[in-house]
């Protein structure tokens, strides 16, 4: 079986609520286990969430979302026409090892979605930046 | 002192992250307090949520108090985990 789906969302965080349902309708159409779409709103949140705060600095803007899922594999390509951004070279490094007193916390986001996510690709193609994530669920 | 116990309910997400900060800034934390996250209820936790912990646990410690995360929840500690942000919390 096969199933795409697509949502557009604005440069708001209050838009975040479209993910959530739309990772609940991937659960209950794929039957994806608890921990697997805990994962898919981690990384997902993660990336819109940078797109959302940084992509548009002088304005509004648009952000879709899509999912190509089979049986084996969910393929998210996340695109925007912001600012070009690759955040897989562009992104701090994440600090996971200092002590609080000297932690910093950028780059979190960009680390969990490599660490959830089995393959991360970006592309700038035109005006658009291009997010392309994978998860293998089988 | 009495200790102060935060209860967290549901997602620490991107909707929800306003409602914990708006707690954590009316808080009065006081040299050498104690303060509880009871995390049972917690269901998800964002970086930014992390962020939040993260500022708690500095303001606390600066004060030579003490922070404690209880009863996380599985997915969630390994979202502490794979971010190495276990080592810097105690748990219970």
């Amino acid at each position: 079986m096969s199933f795409e789906k697509k949502i557009k969302i604005s440069n708001q965080l209050s838009e975040l609520e479209k993910l959530f349902l739309f990772t609940q309708e991937l659960q209950e159409k794929l039957e994806l286990a608890p921990d697997v779409v805990f994962n898919l709103n981690l990384s997902l949140e993660e990336a819109m969430t940078n797109v959302i705060l940084y992509a548009y600095p002088n304005g509004t803007g648009y952000i879709e979302l899509g999912v190509n899922a089979t049986e084996d594999n969910l393929l998210f390509t996340l695109q925007d026409q912001g600012i070009p951004f690759n955040p897989l070279t562009e992104a701090p490094e994440a600090d996971i090892t200092s002590p609080a007193e000297e932690r910093e916390i950028g780059g979190l986001g960009i680390f969990l979605i490599r660490q959830l996510m089995d393959l991360v690709e970006y592309e700038r193609s035109g005006e658009s930046n291009i997010l392309r994530m994978t998860k293998q669920i089988k | 002192m009495e200790p102060i116990t935060i209860y967290i309910d549901g997602p620490l997400d991107a909707l929800h992250l306003n409602d914990l900060q708006e707690n954590v800034n009316n808080l009065q934390i006081q040299e050498g307090q104690f303060v509880i996250i009871d995390c049972t209820d917690m269901t998800y936790i964002c970086s930014s949520g992390l962020r939040i912990f993260l500022a708690m646990h500095k303001d606390i410690t600066s004060k030579n108090g003490k922070l404690v995360i209880r009863n996380l929840q599985p997915l969630v500690k390994n979202v502490f985990d794979m971010t190495g942000f276990s080592k810097i919390f105690n748990f219970e």
